[in-house]
């Protein structure tokens, strides 16, 4: 007993003088306390690594149960809207539009009512019938829109060989058709029906809706 | 090609660097370095004999006790306080050796040990340690610890002489011996104090190992025939059995122990 009792005291005071008398140091040594702690926090990160993983597993099934109970909330509003408007169609209530929206439909209307396939089909026939090259077309919808009877006022202008060939191309439209200008192309251009040296503006009352 | 060549050489000298590393870890090598044909100051053949053994053995790692030829003492009873002893110390070495204290700062590694009334202060060349550590360095070895060898076997004595209520002497002492050299530690035994250290000289020895009386000592005795290499470093580095237990202050046997 003795003897066990010396020798961990010599091993316990060992390190004194050799860690002192150390021509190689000095050198930190870990102290016991530190391993201590060490191997204490290992334990506890050990002992506590199941339940964290449990309750990361438990948080994402939180998240998932979540979502499902937004999106199943979202449903059963949206059936309770459907539910609420198919009982005011039942009821026979409808909804009032509102000026704004009543004015924007009469408008489209309007849009839709013009006849652009009839207005579109004269011009091309026109310019086919005269060689002319159509270069701009312009109508002020605004004015399609203004009123139910409105006459719109459709802007053109072509590449024309001469005078002769732009009147009949005015003719062609119709009698609603006003030559309202004529000058020199920028770039006269050849064509194989002729030489292109003039730009015409007509007005044209076109079609009415 | 080379460079492939390159590679496998670096990966395996890692290999065998971690290998001496992980063997001995747990229990490095116990080195007792010496040279008998030495000055104080005459550390070549020694430095070299210690980079032949890092070759032997890279990553490993190893514990050096240096012999009494390289090393200064001095225990000072006057005061402990730092400054003091060292003053003593420097008187001393002054005095016997004639190393002043610029060249005590200059060429020696100076380490003190405050012990329990006194002061302990060893010195070695700083050539030495430079050079082992050197060597060391570029064989991947871990020096873990470089000291007098004597310093536990000295440590467990008193420790001994602590457990040792019927101390016979008043003042007991303690012989270490090396090939060529005897070390010598006193002690003063007070009722109230316990033991503590009073004394460590070193003087030159015959070869022949002294007969250890009831005063009790450690020996280093010279390798048995089987324990040798053959190696060139063998005669300045011994590892044997024996001078691990004395450089781990293991008091060889009951009947040399104080």
């Amino acid at each position: 007993m003795k003897h066990w009792r010396a020798q961990l005291r010599t091993w316990a005071s060992q390190n004194d003088w050799a860690d002192e008398l150390d021509f190689a140091g000095p050198r930190v040594r870990t102290a016991s306390w530190s391993w201590i702690l060490l191997l204490a926090g290992l334990t506890a990160a050990i002992w506590l690594w199941p339940m964290v993983t449990q309750a990361d597993a438990d948080a994402a099934q939180a998240r998932l149960d979540l979502k499902r109970l937004q999106r199943a909330a979202h449903q059963q509003a949206l059936a309770a809207k459907a539910a609420q408007m198919a009982q005011a169609k039942g009821e026979g209530k409808t909804m009032d539009p509102s000026p704004e929206a009543m004015r924007h439909a009469a408008q489209l209307a309007q849009w839709l009512g013009y006849p652009w396939t009839q207005v579109l089909d004269q011009v091309e026939h026109a310019a086919q019938a005269e060689q002319a090259v159509m270069l701009s077309f312009s109508l002020d919808i605004g004015a399609v829109a203004a009123a139910p009877d409105a006459v719109p006022e459709v802007r053109l202008s072509a590449a024309v060989r001469d005078d002769e060939s732009a009147l009949r191309w005015a003719q062609t439209l119709g009698s609603s058709a006003q030559l309202r200008g004529r000058e020199k192309l920028g770039t006269p251009f050849m064509a194989a029906s002729g030489q292109y040296d003039w730009r015409v503006e007509a007005a044209w009352t076109g079609e009415t809706p | 090609m080379s460079t492939s060549n390159e590679a496998s050489t670096w990966l395996s000298r890692q290999w065998r660097l971690a290998r001496g590393r992980l063997r001995t870890s747990w229990q490095p090598h116990q080195l007792y370095l010496f040279d008998r044909a030495a000055s104080l100051t005459s550390v070549d053949a020694a430095v070299a004999a210690f980079g032949q053994w890092c070759e032997a053995h890279p990553g490993e790692v190893c514990s050096v006790g240096l012999s009494g030829r390289w090393l200064l003492s001095s225990v000072s009873q006057i005061d402990v306080d730092h400054d003091a002893a060292h003053g003593h110390a420097v008187q001393q070495w002054s005095h016997y050796l004639d190393i002043d204290e610029a060249a005590l700062a200059a060429d020696w590694v100076l380490r003190q040990l405050a012990l329990p009334n006194v002061s302990l202060l060893c010195a070695a060349p700083r050539a030495l340690i430079d050079g082992l550590r050197e060597q060391a360095a570029a064989h991947g070895v871990r020096l873990e610890w470089i000291g007098p060898w004597w310093t536990r076997g000295v440590q467990a004595w008193l420790a001994s002489l602590n457990d040792d209520e019927g101390a016979a002497s008043a003042q007991p002492a303690f012989m270490l011996y090396e090939p060529g050299l005897l070390t010598h530690a006193r002690a003063h035994l007070d009722d109230g104090r316990g033991a503590w250290l009073s004394e460590v000289w070193t003087e030159v020895a015959s070869e022949a190992m002294p007969a250890l009386t009831d005063k009790g000592g450690l020996c280093l005795t010279p390798p048995p025939a089987d324990a040798l290499a053959g190696a060139p470093y063998e005669r300045h580095i011994w590892a044997h059995a024996a001078v691990a237990g004395a450089l781990q202050g293991r008091l060889a046997s009951p009947e040399v122990a104080a």
